[in-house]
């Protein structure tokens, strides 16, 4: 895996369940605090609630297939590089070497979509590998297990011989 | 101290965790006693049942503490230190001696008075399993728990020394009261001078002559003017305790520190568990060109009382001086002095853009306050007067964050400063690095711009260090050096 990865083509739909989603309750909650509290008359407030739900639905329908088109990742001998983004792009690197904990986790609609987050845990906080194909994140899994074990046991031999 | 030998903490964890309760119900009986009046003898009963409810609770959370005191026991084996505690819910508190990175001390006033001070284990990983295990210890017994524990964190390698004796024999290297007042002076923030200054000028009319003394002045008007500007100097005398004989050397490859007036903080950090360096130039220090140094370590810091402090403030070749001395590994100030870059020019873009935004924003605030119904007109004026100086803060911060950012990539260690009206310059060992970032906005991206985020080690076991905008060639440079260090 030392060239960068597209997702497969599940995790997109994936994406747009989980961005509606969100959506749907943010909208849900906002529009509650501006009917329930009869914010409604006040104009500004009608012209943001407008603006708003606007751009919550042009982010629904457009910022999961930017999402999808942009996420990339490799492995390579040292490090786990992670590209993603929306209109800010992230490129997260992780030295394999630096890894103390790996988890592999699913929630309902990865279950659908048949597809997996892996979590890697440094000293520094928590990285993840989203929307991968469940069989492909947990080879990913079993092979930064096996890589982060040689490192342990490199390190103990090191200290060892020191 | 014996291996697998079972022992409890000091008894005099119970009056500590008591006193307050104590405290808070003597207060309420005394309360209660003091408003009894002749007239209100019929109520003596009353007041009776209500004393003894409260003598009652005292004495069953007393009963309970005993109870908690005497099932809590403390062992340490060949791999663990293992808290056991109650009978009826048996929790067992393990922390691996392989993830202990140090062994702290520190003692309040109360410990001192019974000669015990509290043992606290800082540890490699995620979790605060550490910070919920209490041991509190006669200091002979404390110091040998210690010492067991270093012992076995550095193989052998480290002899084990008495840190109280140790301090003792360092006394001289204590701070003077003069230094810790200038550092208290030099590291207020221009805020809080601004909120000082705003407290003090009706303070200060109260005994300026003029019109202003022929209007009566009642006792709340006087007190409500006091009682900030007296919790103002209260802060600055808790800020000067705080640093109260601050004392900081290094002994073979561990950096001692300790201070504090009512409780008193004892720290060995070995130097490789130092992940990072802040030297801070607070703005009233930036102006005098002072500066002081913080670390970035595992376990220091992390509560909401505990200074990560490594100098306290003082001239910037004084510091180097000190910082030379205590961690020679570091860099000096001439290995880089000068070959600090700046960003690159178009960098001014996105701050320009972030400007206009912010201007924008305070505009639009100003205007909604303007249509917001009941707003008397006479305060129209005083608005515009805060919007003109808002805005000017606002070119002035942006100005100057922009001029402060620098960054310089070296062998060992990275080197960034930003700020805006204090200078942060953080000095970051490669090797430090758990895992890092490079950010891009779209604006920056297509300027070919970046910043990165760095993630070490430290406060709250996490930290990170976002720096200036720099040249997108800069990515494989920094990914290349972290890449050596693995």
């Amino acid at each position: 895996m030392k060239e960068f990865q597209r997702l497969e083509k599940g995790a997109k739909g994936c994406m747009y369940l989980g961005t509606g989603t969100m959506s749907i309750l943010g909208a849900a909650i906002l529009s509650g605090l501006i009917f329930g509290f009869g914010w409604w008359d006040f104009l500004p407030i009608k012209i943001a609630y407008v603006a708003v739900m606007g751009l919550v639905i042009l982010n629904t329908l457009v910022s999961p297939a930017f999402r999808y088109e942009r996420y990339r990742y490799k492995i390579d001998d040292e490090c786990i590089h992670v590209k993603e983004g929306y209109l800010w792009v992230t490129e997260t690197i992780v030295p394999i070497e630096r890894i103390q904990n790996l988890e592999v986790s699913q929630g309902p609609f990865d279950r659908y979509y048949k597809v997996a987050k892996v979590i890697v845990t440094t000293g520094g906080g928590e990285v993840s590998l989203s929307f991968i194909a469940k069989e492909k994140a947990d080879e990913i899994a079993e092979y930064l297990k096996k890589r982060v074990n040689e490192a342990v046991v490199r390190e103990r031999e090191e200290n060892g011989t020191e | 101290m014996e291996l697998n030998k079972k022992f409890r903490n000091h008894f005099s964890i119970i009056i500590e965790k008591l006193w307050k309760y104590i405290l808070i119900i003597g207060l309420f009986l005394w309360d209660m006693i003091s408003d009894l009046s002749v007239e209100e003898t019929l109520a003596v009963m009353d007041n009776l049942i209500a004393a003894l409810i409260l003598v009652g609770i005292l004495a069953v959370v007393t009963i309970y503490e005993i109870l908690v005191w005497r099932k809590t026991w403390i062992v340490m084996d060949e791999n663990a230190v293992v808290i056991t505690s109650g009978r009826i819910q048996q929790k067992k508190k393990t922390i691996s001696l392989a993830n202990v990175a140090n062994v702290n001390i520190q003692r309040n006033i109360l410990e001192t008075l019974f000669g015990t001070c509290k043992v606290k284990l800082d540890v490699n990983s995620s979790g605060n399993m550490a910070s919920e295990m209490e041991i509190v210890l006669k200091v002979e017994k404390a110091s040998a728990l210690q010492a067991a524990i270093m012992s076995y964190v550095s193989q052998g390698k480290t002899a084990h020394v008495n840190m109280e004796a140790q301090e003792h024999e360092h006394e001289s290297e204590a701070c003077s009261k003069k230094d810790i007042f200038f550092h208290c002076l030099y590291s207020v923030t221009i805020w809080w001078l601004i909120a000082f200054i705003i407290l003090l000028i009706p303070f200060a009319s109260l005994f300026l002559p003029g019109e202003s003394t022929e209007m009566p002045v009642g006792f709340w008007e006087i007190l409500t003017l006091i009682v900030p500007v007296l919790g103002v100097i209260f802060t600055g005398i808790a800020g000067f305790l705080q640093y109260y004989k601050f004392t900081v050397y290094r002994v073979g490859d561990r950096i001692h520190i300790s201070y504090g007036f009512f409780t008193r903080k004892i720290y060995q950090i070995p130097v490789h568990r130092i992940h990072s360096i802040e030297i801070v130039s607070p703005a009233l220090g930036r102006m005098f060109g002072r500066a002081y140094a913080k670390m970035v370590c595992v376990g220091v810091g992390d509560e909401e009382k505990e200074l990560s402090l490594l100098t306290l403030a003082m001239k910037q070749e004084d510091l180097w001086k000190k910082l030379k001395d205590l961690i020679p590994e570091l860099l000096s100030e001439q290995d880089f002095k000068g070959a600090m870059h700046k960003q690159p020019s178009r960098a001014k873009i996105p701050f320009l853009v972030r400007y206009l935004i912010g201007m924008v924003i305070l505009a639009a605030s100003l205007a909604i306050l303007y249509i917001i119904p009941g707003i008397p007109e006479i305060f129209y004026g005083w608005l515009f007067i805060v919007e003109i100086l808002l805005q000017i803060l606002w070119l002035v911060c942006t100005f100057l964050k922009y001029h402060t950012a620098r960054w310089w990539l070296g062998e060992k260690q990275m080197i960034f400063t930003n700020g805006c009206m204090a200078k942060r310059m953080k000095m970051i060992p490669y090797k430090s690095v758990e895992h890092f970032e490079f950010h891009q906005g779209p604006l920056v991206r297509k300027m070919e711009l970046f910043q990165a985020i760095f993630h070490v080690k430290g406060r709250g076991l996490r930290d990170s260090t976002t720096t200036c905008y720099m040249e997108e060639t800069g990515k494989e440079m920094i990914l290349e050096k972290i890449k050596r260090k693995l």
